[in-house]
């Protein structure tokens, strides 16, 4: 009896424990970036390009490259998802087609972010012509979260109570009024969270814009779609795997800038879920 | 009560959810400006004959019709037929009020302001609908504010509103008063009076009295089947099947 | 019989209004008073409108099938141009790896070898982490707590992949030449730490769902017989969840196979066929990494053997991906 009680409790803190660990390896991440990179971290480090000597390497070119396509990647794989989500959710009744792309949607989920890098290489740069562009890196970007943006709306739609659809129906409304008047305004919130989190996921890869050519070293802002560029991450990626201590400090004043835009990001998302949740109508 | 020609004819109407069948060869007529009260014990398929009328069960995946629901002159299942327009003509009230999440003003005018009708109207058939509804003296000073600050009577009483905006010739209504107190019950019954002037109404109720107060006639259900039907006071006095009779005076159900 | 009131009349219809502005009421309802209920040109469900937005939302819908479709057809077409250069069986079963270096030679299994290292490594690490973690948020904690814990771990997901490959090289590594001091700098177990606490929140996540959808009845029925909670967990919420759990694992472990950053800076760019973690090693995803940043030049066979290894490592993922959502599926069907 005594025995088994000690386990109970023993059983309690190595539960806890575990969260703790797992919470605690994160603050080490985050407490060794700081320390290693926030030094580094100044006004002309935002301001200036790459170099080869790291006192003077700065980010600005990366920065400016991840907000082109970022930019660009939303305005493409927004529209796109959204409205898969919406096709599937209000306008295909249960059926074979509909299970066939649902499962569809949850492969593409699922597949290596380099994959789809080696898809925007040989489809964007190479077929299309697109060459190493911010366009080519947007397009891929885009393919590689509509997944995530699909299953956010289709989440966000069916938890829109099916009682408003009735009530819109019942007045003689035509799906197309259904959906766009009633459904998505309530549904909007959700979506919102979806593709704010898919968005910063995005800003965070890096794979599939090296397979497209983000060249490494660019000393330059992109001026147009067809440019070359470079991202944070791959900037990040390529001061880590320099052997001199200098610029892994400037790879970890970079990463400092990444994780503020990215948990920034997170931040809006969970800030705009939790607003939201209680608005859901009064009943 | 009656002019010659019935406004609704459900012609040997059967109503299946996938295999199992919930209504058996409806046949019923149903008069202008008549109010229609279906009754019967719970699962006995009166819910799923009204939604039948302005094609609701449509939204059902595994629900199928067979038969001819007549609406003025037209097999509304007819595959020719438009249901958003049989959905214009035919009204519904569901059971548990659910009025948009948008401004009492909103409620009422979205559907009519869909079919392009101009502001200076719009704002005369909310408040024409709104009056008709018994609301207008509540809600007149806050036309913009949310629907969904009212109480659960004036909400119902919206959804008729919104209802009748878009002059349908027949109104349903599921269980209207179920989700309702009894003052907000009775001020609807008094409603359905008024409303009857331009409207056909049938009505599903549980509530045998609410049926014997508000209706001319009454329909019995019982397992999918139509047991009896007939003019009120007739049939609430002298039923005349033992099932009704024993259902009307509370055997079962 | 007393259940009756007064029988209402039936009215005939209003008679025509008088005033100016009831008359216009009359006239709008005119219109809104439909006669024919047909379809047409005009009517609501058919209109050109509701078509084109149905049809723009299709095509929609259709970018994922290409999608699909052009993944499949990019990796055969490239891979198929490979093998009709490298023999599919010396591919498969070659014991070398250096398609960039003469002696050339194709054989994959080195590559799969390094995947295969890091991705059980950090499934070591993260299928015991997340399994607890999931149990203790599930039976242990409720409410404003659960919430706030298990998003905590959800942060562990959302940081970039490069920052834990800078992480396991700055930080990691070095720990690990304090324990094991014949360690390379590069090498796989770094990875596979790193890895593992990147897909502790997928473990945790999907198992916490499985644990919480097992009914309460079973753990009431245990609790009847005098179980105590640590009990209750281990042998009956655990058990009756474990293929939610299992499912996880899968999941969590096609998504550190198809990890690229972390891998190609922590573990190396050597293959090698080796199940020494303190070694260095390649891995699918850092080959084809290494090759795009170099100056391979299309239609060769290098260039081709990217495309190969993507295929591999796409079936991989694939199959993997696609058993562990049916066994998700199937038990939120038992229980919901």
């Amino acid at each position: 009896m005594m025995f088994e009680k000690i386990r109970e409790r023993l059983s309690y803190f190595v539960g806890l424990l575990a969260v703790v660990a797992s919470l605690g390896l994160l603050f080490i991440l985050i407490y060794d970036i700081i320390r290693q990179g926030g030094g580094a971290l100044s006004w002309d480090f935002i301001t200036n390009f790459p170099s080869r000597f790291p006192a003077q390497a700065g980010v600005r070119s990366a920065l400016f490259g991840t907000a082109w396509v970022m930019i660009m990647t939303a305005f493409i794989s927004i529209p796109l998802g959204v409205f898969t989500g919406i096709y599937l959710e209000e306008f295909l009744s249960r059926g074979v087609f509909k299970k066939f792309i649902e499962v569809n949607i949850s492969n593409l989920a699922g597949v290596p972010s380099i994959v789809y890098g080696m898809l925007g290489l040989a489809v964007f740069v190479r077929a299309m012509a697109l060459g190493r562009s911010v366009l080519s890196g947007a397009l891929t970007m885009s393919l590689l979260i509509l997944p995530v943006i699909v299953i956010a709306t289709v989440e966000a739609l069916k938890s829109v109570p099916t009682t408003l659809r009735w009530a819109a129906f019942g007045v003689g409304a035509s799906r197309r009024q259904v959906v766009f008047s009633h459904v998505l305004p309530q549904a909007f919130p959700g979506i919102c969270t979806g593709v704010i989190l898919a968005l910063s996921r995005a800003i965070g890869e890096s794979a599939p814009l090296i397979l497209i050519g983000a060249l490494s070293y660019v000393a330059f802002v992109p001026e147009n779609p067809m440019d070359s560029f470079t991202v944070l991450a791959i900037q990040t990626f390529n001061w880590a795997s320099r052997p001199q201590e200098a610029f892994h400090e400037r790879a970890a004043a970079a990463i400092i800038v990444l994780l503020i835009l990215t948990l920034a990001m997170n931040g809006l998302a969970i800030y705009l879920r939790a607003r939201f949740a209680g608005r859901k109508g009064a009943r | 009560m009656q002019s010659a020609q019935p406004i609704i004819i459900t012609d040997q109407v059967s109503i299946f959810y996938g295999e199992k069948r919930a209504i058996e060869n409806a046949n019923l007529k149903f008069y202008q400006n008549e109010i229609a009260a279906l009754i019967g014990p719970s699962g006995c398929g009166k819910s799923t004959f009204l939604r039948s009328i302005n094609r609701m069960n449509d939204f059902i995946a595994t629900a199928r019709t067979e038969g001819k629901v007549i609406v003025e002159e037209e097999d509304i299942y007819a595959a020719s037929i438009d249901p958003v327009l049989v959905r214009r003509k035919v009204g519904m009230v569901f059971q548990k009020p659910n009025p948009f999440p948008k401004s009492i003003y909103d409620n009422v005018a979205w559907a009519p302001r869909k079919t392009g009708l101009p502001k200076s109207e719009l704002n005369e058939i909310v408040e024409n609908s709104l009056k008709k509804a018994a609301l207008w003296e509540e809600v007149r000073d806050r036309l913009h504010q949310s629907a969904l600050g009212l109480s659960g009577g004036q909400q119902q009483r919206l959804c008729i509103a919104r209802a009748i905006a878009m002059q349908p010739k027949v109104l349903l209504m599921d269980e209207p008063c179920s989700a309702l107190d009894p003052i907000a019950t009775g001020r609807i019954e008094d409603l359905m009076r008024e409303l009857q002037k331009d409207y056909t109404i049938v009505i599903v109720t549980h509530n045998m009295q609410q049926a014997a107060r508000v209706s001319d006639k009454t329909v019995f259900f019982l397992n999918g089947k139509i047991i009896e039907t007939g003019e009120t006071r007739e049939f609430f006095t002298r039923p005349k099947q033992v099932e009704t009779e024993n259902y009307i005076t509370g055997k079962f159900g | 019989m007393g259940l009756l009131s007064e029988k209402p009349q039936g009215l005939p219809r209003k008679e025509a209004p008088l005033s100016l502005s009831l008359r216009k009421v009359a006239m709008a309802e005119k219109k809104l008073t439909h006669t024919s209920l047909k379809r047409s040109w005009t009517s609501p469900s058919s209109s050109l409108a509701e078509r084109s937005v149905e049809v723009c939302l299709a095509l929609a819908s259709l970018v994922s099938i290409v999608t699909t479709l052009s993944i499949v057809t990019i990796l055969l077409m490239e891979g198929g141009t490979f093998f009709s250069q490298v023999s599919l069986w010396d591919f498969l079963t070659g014991l070398q790896w250096s398609p960039l270096i003469e002696p050339k030679a194709f054989g994959i299994l080195p590559l799969v070898c390094g995947t295969l290292l890091v991705g059980v490594g950090a499934m070591l690490v993260a299928a015991p982490m997340g399994a607890v973690t999931a149990l203790f948020l599930s039976e242990y904690t409720s409410g404003v707590t659960r919430t706030v814990l298990k998003a905590s771990l959800e942060v562990l997901a959302g940081i970039p992949t490069v920052v834990y490959g800078f992480f396991a090289v700055t930080f990691v590594t070095p720990l690990l030449k304090g324990i094991f001091v014949n360690i390379e700098i590069f090498n796989a177990l770094s990875a596979a730490i790193v890895v593992g606490m990147m897909t502790i929140p997928t473990i945790s996540s999907i198992s916490q769902d499985a644990f919480q959808a097992v009914p309460q009845d079973l753990r009431e029925a245990a609790y009847g017989l005098g179980a105590r909670k640590f009990q209750v967990a281990l042998t009956v919420v655990f058990p009756a969840a474990l293929s939610g759990f299992v499912a996880s694992i899968m999941l969590a472990f096609a998504r550190a196979v198809g990890e690229t950053m972390a891998v190609t800076l922590a573990a190396g760019a050597t293959p090698r066929l080796t199940l020494n973690p303190l070694e260095s090693i390649q891995t699918m995803t850092s080959y084809i990494v290494q090759v795009s940043m170099g100056d391979t030049p299309a239609g060769t066979v290098e260039y081709q053997s990217i495309f190969a290894v993507g295929l591999v490592l796409f079936l991989m993922t694939l199959s993997t991906n696609m058993i562990g959502n049916w066994v998700v599926s199937r038990y939120r069907q038992k229980y919901i």
